[in-house]
């Protein structure tokens, strides 16, 4: 018959929480919220996610458009800083600690200056929780970074830097990209857990870590996308924008993973040169000591002195197009894998649309025969039932146009910050570029009088 | 200095051919040829200029050349030949010796050499070297005939020498250690930066890499499109400039080479002298036992433990005319010798001066080179790196106005 409700997480979602009914209050409120934030009814969601401690997300187009508003204009004012890791506990159960400042001018905040104490596993709680109520909708929501940071690089960038130093300095990174990223959503800002998030002194772990556990939250993945997959979906898409956008990110993808690709085999290059450089250095200093003139003993030293300088550039230029580059590039690899996943989402959309209608239609066909058969309380049934799947393929398309509609937005306000990020990103990288020629220039025309002082 | 042939003559090796011939297995070979090409110089002339001789030697004749001069000219610090076999090569360096660019790199290097020969002012004058550059036609013969290989010294004797050689001269024995610290700081400096060339190679390369992505990623997009599209032409003309900058890099490789080859021909006249001291202390030595047993003859005395006299003392002695007879030879072979010694210390003394000398010619060379090299190598950089800044800032103007 139908597909089974209880194995559809998000056919529950959009069922229990009614989108657009300018009756329902606000979920916001003034205060922080509690640790236990306002349920939706358990009966109706599958075991595994407890809904405790999912806050039905907030939705209502009036303060949407206030909060764009604010969003684009000088209005929009909230900065956040990820520093001080700290290593907290010993052994297997260590951990590390981040502080998350944050700066803000924006009312729905206490303070204008606040900072708590979060560990990753914070992060990809928030992820999780954000990505469950709002994917769904279309909202491209930023994933958190990962685990086990894909594609790293066997380079270590930094002489001085031991391989444990690097990684938490990168994690440091990208977790601030992560929470920066986030809150420059508009609807993603609203939410109660992300405020809690930034806000509350203590977050609760056990609530985060068992409902929505990283194992939770993959099998819950998983099956959406074995459903998707499973589903031959041959959508008839009326819309010719959505199958141009979705080929343009399939190119897109494609393309960032070379530049990234390249970006990888660049630091790796560096490296190398690097250390051939301070092997270089060492040589001409020997040179300069089997000299005996003091002229030319002294301009071979000071060469190698130019080539050791040359050796630092070269580490700092490495360690430039690793975190300026090449990092920001894998953002946006898995960005592009969230954008892709709300495609997905509205193409399951879809498909309740069309299974409701095709269900109605053999209610319908069921009541006629009904009605031939003469069975009067059978007969009522089946209208109700009639009665009732009218209702749900009503419902499946205004959900339908509603995640198109989300998803255009999002996507519109995804390339805007694209292009801006990207173009911020190139344009420091290059900077970076150019100031390390310029400091080259120094220390060559710092050698030249030596060189011209040999008799 | 004014009578150098260079400052009389216009020499330059202009082309190089490949040709094919027979060796003297009657075996086909592939060699290269190259163009000697001599002018005179002309001093105060109206725009007249002299005719152009030239004639094609190959690299052996080169060595032959070399090896001539070395033999005859033991005194002096001869220039040394580009290498025979491509070393020190990097990735993209061709370790071929038919490969274009090392033929290229060879042919300047022997320009170099004959130039070098032709400024110094003993070996210019050589009759030998001049008929290198000007005769075609029997010039190896000409300098069979001059019987150098019989002077050549072997290797061996050399070397015996070295080992045994108890007086010499502190500041041979200095520059024997200058030349081997020389040889292997050159040889390690030299493989270190075939490496940082082939790694520099790798870094503008993978700009190449970013110049096709860009442009690729050009054509899916609205907003940036034409802003990737010039960085990644910029990107291009970045990758392809490190050909030429490593092209002009591996010229001061070349004169590095040079200086390494150079110790070589340091080492040969330091070689020379323990030889030449090696043979006087040996004629000493012999002139010493001589007049010792003269005096052992005409006192009868033994003074020190010899064969002689042992053999004397267990088989009788000889008679007074017999050792007359002998006391004569000897007194002769004494006058000899004498002679003998004082020539070859006048010989060694003449060496060790003129030796000297050709080497603090050298070393102020040397400086000078040095110096011009660094120069333009320090200069080189710089022009590369304010390239750099071009490219970087272009592309940079290109993203900015998106």
């Amino acid at each position: 018959m139908l597909d089974d409700d209880r194995e559809d997480l998000f056919a529950e979602a959009t069922e229990e929480v009614s989108l657009d009914s300018p009756e329902r209050d606000p979920i916001l409120s003034p205060e922080p919220a509690s640790a236990i934030t306002p349920v939706t009814p358990t009966t109706l969601v599958a075991p595994r996610m407890e809904s405790k401690s999912v806050t039905a997300p907030v939705i209502f187009d009036r303060s949407r458009e206030e909060i764009e508003e604010e969003a684009n204009g000088d209005l929009f004012d909230i900065e956040i800083n990820v520093s001080d890791p700290e290593k907290v506990g010993d052994g297997m159960n260590a951990y590390m600690a981040y502080r998350v400042t944050t700066k803000t001018s924006l009312s729905m905040f206490h303070k204008n200056e606040f900072s708590v104490k979060r560990r990753f596993s914070d992060f990809l709680g928030l992820h999780s929780k954000l990505a469950t109520k709002y994917m769904h909708m279309g909202y491209i929501v930023p994933p958190a970074p990962e685990k086990s940071i894909v594609g790293m690089t066997k380079v270590k960038v930094g002489k001085e830097d031991s391989s444990s130093t690097e990684f938490v300095e990168k994690r440091r990174a990208a977790l601030e990209r992560y929470l920066q990223r986030t809150v420059k959503h508009p609807t993603l800002l609203q939410d109660p857990d992300l405020r809690q998030f930034l806000e509350s002194s203590e977050l609760p772990r056990a609530v985060n870590t068992q409902a929505l556990s990283g194992a939770g939250i993959l099998r819950m993945v998983n099956k959406a996308a074995d459903a998707v997959n499973k589903m031959t979906i041959k959508m008839n898409e009326s819309d010719a924008w959505f199958e141009e956008k979705q080929q343009q990110f399939e190119n897109l993808d494609q393309q960032l993973r070379k530049l990234h690709a390249s970006v990888e085999a660049l630091v790796c290059h560096r490296k190398e040169l690097s250390a051939n450089t301070a092997a270089f250095a060492k040589s001409a200093a020997m040179l300069g000591n089997s000299e005996d003139h003091t002229a030319l003993s002294r301009a071979l030293s000071q060469l190698a002195e130019v080539e050791e300088k040359i050796d630092q550039l070269h580490q700092e230029q490495a360690f430039a197009d690793f975190y300026v580059f090449s990092e920001v590039l894998s953002d946006y690899i898995r960005l592009i894998a969230a954008v892709k996943g709300v495609f997905d989402h509205r193409m399951k959309c879809w498909q309740k649309w069309q299974d409701a209608q095709v269900t109605l239609q053999k209610k319908r066909e069921a009541e006629a025969k009904l009605q031939l058969a003469n069975k009067p309380d059978k007969l009522q049934q089946a209208k109700d039932e009639i009665k009732e799947w009218e209702t749900k393929v009503q419902q499946g398309e205004k959900d339908f146009e509603q995640i198109s509609k989300t998803i255009r937005k999002e996507v519109g306000r995804f390339e805007k910050e694209r292009v801006k990020d990207f173009k911020t990103v190139i344009i420091e990288y290059l900077e970076s570029l150019v100031q390390t020629q310029q400091q080259l220039i120094k220390y060559w025309e710092a050698f030249l009088p030596e060189a011209k002082a040999i008799a | 200095m004014e009578d150098c042939l260079a400052k009389k003559m216009e020499i330059t090796v202009s082309e190089a051919e490949k040709r094919t011939g027979r060796n003297a297995m009657n075996m086909q070979e592939t060699y290269t040829a190259y163009l000697i090409e001599t002018r005179a110089v002309e001093s105060q002339s109206e725009g007249q200029c002299a005719p152009v001789d030239s004639l094609w030697r190959r690299y052996s004749e080169f060595e032959l050349l070399r090896n001539y001069l070395s033999v005859t000219y033991p005194h002096i610090v001869v220039p040394p030949l580009p290498e025979k076999r491509a070393d020190f090569v990097w990735h993209k360096l061709s370790a071929d010796n038919m490969d274009p660019d090392f033929v290229e790199r060879r042919r300047i290097g022997l320009e170099n050499f004959l130039l070098r020969v032709a400024s110094h002012p003993v070996l210019c004058q050589d009759k030998i070297f001049y008929s290198f550059l000007t005769q075609e036609g029997g010039w190896k013969e000409m300098v069979n005939e001059t019987g150098f290989q019989l002077k050549a010294d072997s290797r061996l004797k050399a070397l015996n020498a070295t080992f045994r050689v108890k007086n010499p001269d502190k500041r041979f024995t200095e520059l024997k250690h200058y030349s081997d610290e020389l040889q292997s700081v050159i040889s390690h400096l030299l493989r270190v930066r075939a490496r940082v060339a082939d790694r520099l190679y790798g870094v503008y390369k993978v700009h190449g890499n970013y110049g096709r992505v860009f442009s690729e990623w050009s054509a899916i997009e609205k907003e940036m499109g034409d802003g990737l599209q010039s960085a990644g032409h910029h990107m291009d003309v970045y990758a392809a400039s490190i050909d030429d900058i490593l092209e002009e890099e591996e010229h001061y490789a070349d004169q590095l080479k040079e200086y390494l080859f150079y110790a070589e021909a340091l080492r040969a006249v330091c070689r020379k002298h323990e030889l030449m001291q090696y043979d006087l202390e040996m004629a000493a030595q012999d002139l010493t036992s001589k007049k010792q047993q003269c005096e052992e003859l005409a006192t009868g005395t033994v003074r020190t433990f010899s064969l002689k006299g042992m053999t004397s003392k267990l088989f009788g002695q000889e008679n007074p005319e017999q050792r007359e007879a002998k006391i004569k030879v000897l007194e002769e072979q004494i006058q000899e010798g004498e002679e003998q010694l004082k020539s070859k210390n006048l010989e060694s003394g003449d060496f060790v001066k003129s030796a000297w000398a050709d080497i603090e010619r050298f070393k102020e060379q040397k400086n000078h080179d040095l110096k011009e090299a660094l120069i333009s190598y320090a200069v080189m950089q710089i022009s590369m790196c304010k390239k750099g800044i071009q490219v970087w800032t272009n592309a940079k103007e290109c993203f900015s106005k998106m």
